[in-house]
């Protein structure tokens, strides 16, 4: 027998061990209550397993760690679980070797049930990462998040680290779902729920929307839930489960399970379920961050929001300045800000008055994103009820001008098809501010456009792109154009001749400034300026 | 979005930066070439077009009456009320009934007959209006703050420099002795060298809650607003739109022309900008005013020195521009030259010093400037970079964020939320 295989006989003997040893713990899991575990589980598995899986179930604890009267639950329950669906087989242990690579690779996942304050040494952490960066699962419950105090790599693994249960065991809270349609959440059937439970805080910014895809966290809309445990404005985010991607693998972490009851609550099983499968990698799922909170600030900015969509000119603007107030806070952090563009998109969606709309869209010109765009796109086409409101369109491109993004260029050049008049104007000026050169086709065309205002709009928007394609377009236009629209022509084209000479290109521009040289004043002067200044800089 | 390459604006940059080093330098393009001939008339006379007659723009037209030279010809305003008075103002010292009232700038533009423009208008309609003017081909004596917006600024650069034109901004501080004399002293090292200065500005009043109201007869509201987005009228338009931030910042903005343009000047900084901003302001909370009241912001400069701009009531000195060197500090605002040790304030500056520009009448320098093609004492690339640090506070505080920026690119190093406030979205049909 070869030294190798020794250990590994060694290691099952020990797991064969530990599992008489944690049968006696199970012995604390009454008959009764089995049955209501068994009864509560899921019949079968929502994915079919590629291959069998193998579940490692880890329960032990550090010295220093505290040992929750659930661990013999969840043993049972994820036993049961796998056995009952056939999603896979638990092997319950807590030994540390059983994270030695000669062990863990029989595994799939490993399930951290309950485990607190774990300490791996530095080979058993290389294990344990190339493992899970390797392409395979780690799943945890409820205080799992509680391990590795000086393994930042693993806390970051895990998506948090324990900083507190303000919810205690006998507290009741109200649980909202953040991604009710994500394929993890369905045992919820898009509602949330209140749930008997302690709740852990894992503090930003270990924690972090932006990090992982919280799939449901704590509803501070509930009055109940907001005033228990000294809640800080700090703990406004509490994520309840969550999903994320480490090198090639996968977490899934439940925050709930520390009362014994949860252990025969259908849907968090069907939930844990979910999860263990997807660590698996059977569940291929969507985990990319959503920089979306709808928590306690939620409450606040929507208490805001609804004031501001009666808002009017001439009313109190507190509610504004209060919204001015929250959006500023948020200034560098995507997810924040993110929650916050979506509450304002709600309400430019909704009946809210004209003055409301346009303060969104001004804090929309700092904040949006592409996000924005499908929403403001909208308003490009939409006509003011009256002469005494401002125009929904102007309104729009007030905040679509300076958010970034093709999709924004895009949004634009479809509303120029289907628009007239000021509006279209305003949209082709918005393009050239935004230099957008994929619009120089339709703007070429717009130069002969029978209404001066749009031809106008359109020569200064090829002026300001001023790209090779713009400046062709000028120079085929300025042959054709008189009267006024020559005068712009003419100033848009030297604009494109200083562009084409600060690159360097000082053939073309004096191409052009010679061409220019024989329009008539001030043209002829401005390119004898731009001879010189080329001369200039040719000396220097 | 393709982000604007700085490059052109470089390219028009360049030729003016290398001009102002020494004051009284030729104008790149020989006068008689840039239109001497036809732009001032044989008879030397100037003609002019006043836009924005109202409290400034009244007063600089009635400055400009007084020039010999100078023939008014026509008055632009969107209040009939200021252009019907403007219109007699000018009639009544020429008396006749030549002169020519429109309510739309552009027409205005138009008239070949017109050499100059004096403009004072609302800050958010600089740009505009500047550009389309120096477009035109016409000299400008334009108000400061030179832009509501960096870009904006850029742009009333980018078109002045591409026209030739000759430009003076209003920040007639500069042809005073006393800024003057305080500003070579400082320039030429007479309190060693400078480490910080101080900048004192009004600080700003009590807000008012208006209510919507019928616009007054005459009053094309519409066009005052012009590129600012629309809001109802609350019985707010001329001079208190100062304290709207949709039209200016507040003091803040409205003095920036003054104390800082003399602070950038007595430290030869009038090409350039500060590296690092952070500030805070106070903000009314509510009313129809919601520009800073109270403010107070740090600029940190390329070479160490650090400026600090705050309303008066947050500066040891109150008001003005006080430099502290190595050796003592020159203090100076209207009416006051202050120095320690005070002796400095008695030299002389010697035949071999730095010689700063001299003026002693803003407008007669615009005038002489206008005839010679050469600068002005505050060429439009300076009013640029005096407003821009009060700008660049306003983002700052805005943001409340420590700001890094690029002088030289214009462009924030740290922040897309500041980034996106160096622009502005124009209300349709205006842009630049």
């Amino acid at each position: 027998m070869s030294r190798r295989s020794k250990v590994i006989n060694i290691a099952l003997l020990a797991v064969l061990c530990f599992s008489l040893f944690t049968n006696i713990l199970q012995a604390a899991v009454s008959p009764a209550e089995l049955q209501k575990i068994e009864k509560a589980m899921p019949a079968k598995a929502r994915a079919a397993p590629k291959r069998p899986r193998k579940l490692l179930v880890f329960n032990l604890c550090g010295p220093k760690g505290f040992r929750h009267g659930c661990i013999p639950y969840w043993d049972k329950a994820l036993e049961i679980m796998g056995r009952k669906t056939g999603a896979f087989a638990a092997v319950v242990s807590d030994d540390m070797s059983m994270f030695r690579p000669e062990n863990l690779k029989q595994f799939d996942a490993v399930c951290l049930n309950n485990t607190t304050r774990l300490k791996f040494d530095e080979p058993l952490r290389k294990s344990l990462m190339s493992f899970i960066k390797g392409g395979k699962g780690i799943v945890g419950i409820h205080a799992a998040t509680d391990n590795f105090n000086d393994w930042p790599e693993a806390q970051e693994m895990m998506g948090g680290k324990f900083t507190g249960h303000p919810w205690r065991s006998g507290d009741t809270v109200a649980i909202k779902l953040d991604q009710p349609n994500h394929p993890l959440m369905a045992a919820f059937k898009g509602k949330g729920f209140k749930i008997k439970d302690e709740i852990y805080r894992t503090d930003p910014p270990l924690y972090s929307r932006d990090k992982q895809l919280v799939l449901m966290s704590l509803d501070m809309s509930d009055e109940k839930t907001r005033n228990i445990g000294g809640f800080k404005p700090t703990d406004e985010d509490t994520g309840i489960s969550w999903v994320k991607s480490f090198g090639k693998g996968r977490l899934f972490y439940c925050s709930l399970g520390h009362n014994n009851e949860v252990t025969w609550n259908p849907p968090v099983l069907q939930h844990v379920l979910d999860g263990i499968q997807f660590a698996f990698g059977d569940f291929k799922v969507d985990t990319k961050p959503r920089p979306i909170i709808s928590s306690g600030k939620e409450t606040e900015m929507d208490e805001l929001l609804k004031k501001v969509k009666t808002y009017d000119w001439g009313q109190s603007r507190e509610p504004l300045t209060k919204v001015s107030d929250l959006v500023r806070k948020a200034y560098g952090s995507p997810a924040e800000l993110g929650r916050i563009e979506k509450s304002m998109l709600e309400l430019l969606r909704s009946d809210a008055t004209p003055a409301a709309k346009q303060f969104v869209c001004r804090k929309l010109s700092i904040i949006g994103t592409e996000a924005c765009v499908s929403t403001l796109a909208a308003m490009l086409t939409q006509k003011p009820a009256s002469k005494q409101e401002p125009h929904p369109a102007d309104m729009a491109r007030y905040a679509l001008e300076r958010i970034p993004g093709a999709a924004v260029d895009e949004a634009l050049r479809n509303a120029l098809r289907t628009t007239t008049g000021k509006t279209k104007v305003g949209i082709i000026n918005t393009l050239g501010q935004r230099r957008d050169s994929r619009s120089v086709r339709a703007l070429r065309s717009l130069i002969r456009d029978s209404d001066p205002l749009t031809a106008g709009a359109a020569v200064a928007a090829l002026g300001n792109i001023a790209n090779p394609q713009a400046t062709r377009a000028l120079a085929q236009a300025k042959d054709k154009a008189t009267g006024k629209l020559r005068l712009l022509v003419c100033d848009a084209y030297l604009k494109c001749a200083d562009e084409l000479a600060a690159q360097g290109k000082k053939e073309e521009a004096l191409a052009i400034y010679n061409e220019l040289m024989k329009e008539p004043k001030p043209i002829n002067i401005a390119a004898l300026r731009g001879r010189i200044n080329l001369q200039t800089k040719v000396k220097k | 979005m393709a982000k604007k390459t700085i490059s052109r604006r470089q390219f028009l940059k360049g030729a003016t930066v290398a001009a102002a080093g020494v004051a009284g330098f030729p104008y790149f393009v020989p006068s008689s070439v840039l239109g001497r001939a036809g732009n001032v008339a044989a008879s030397n006379r100037i003609v002019m077009g006043c836009i924005g007659v109202g409290s400034q723009g009244g007063g600089n037209m009635r400055g400009f009456l007084g020039k010999k030279e100078v023939q008014v010809v026509a008055v632009c305003d969107v209040d009939k009320g200021h252009r019907d008075g403007a219109k007699k103002t000018v009639d009544d010292r020429y008396k006749n009934n030549d002169c020519k009232a429109y309510l739309d700038f552009r027409e205005l533009l138009e008239r070949k007959d017109i050499d100059a423009l004096s403009m004072a208008l609302p800050d958010h309609w600089h740009s505009i209006i500047y550009v389309a003017g120096a477009r035109a081909g016409k000299d400008i004596y334009g108000e400061k703050p030179l832009a509501r917006t960096i870009h904006g600024g850029r742009a009333i650069c980018d078109a002045v420099h591409r026209y030739g034109r000759v430009w003076q901004t209003g920040s007639w501080q500069r042809s005073q002795r006393n800024f003057h004399h305080a500003c070579e002293l400082v320039r030429n090292g007479r309190i060693g060298k400078v480490h910080k200065v101080e900048v004192g500005l009004p600080t700003g009043g009590s807000t008012d809650n208006k209510p919507v109201q019928p616009v007054p007869e005459g009053l094309d509201w519409d066009f005052w607003l012009g590129p600012a987005p629309w809001v109802a009228y609350r019985g707010v338009c001329h001079w208190n739109w100062r304290w709207m931030m949709d039209y200016s910042g507040g003091q803040l903005t409205d003095w920036a022309g003054h104390h800082i343009d003399i602070a950038h000047w007595g430290l030869g900084l009038d090409y350039t900008g500060p590296v690092e901003i952070e500030g805070k302001g106070v903000y009314p909370r509510d009313g129809i005013y919601d520009a800073p009241t109270a403010y107070k912001f740090t600029c940190k400069y390329d070479n160490g020195l650090t400026m600090i701009v705050a309303n008066d009531r947050q500066q040891p000195k109150g008001m003005g521009t006080i430099w502290y060197g190595e050796k003592g500090w020159v203090y100076v605002k209207r009416g006051k030259l202050e120095a320690d040790p005070k002796s400095i304030l008695d030299e002389r500056i010697g035949p071999s010093e730095i010689k700063l520009y001299e003026s002693r009448d803003h407008q007669r320098n615009f005038l002489d400037c206008v005839k010679s093609r050469k600068l002005t004492i505050t060429p439009v690339e300076v009013a640029h970079r005096s407003i821009s640090v009060g700008l660049l506070g306003e983002i700052a505080m805005l943001t409340e964020k420590k700001l890094r920026w690029d002088p030289e690119k214009e462009i924030f190093l740290n922040s897309d939320e500041a980034n996106r406030m160096l622009s502005r979205p124009m209300r349709s049909p205006w842009h630049l």
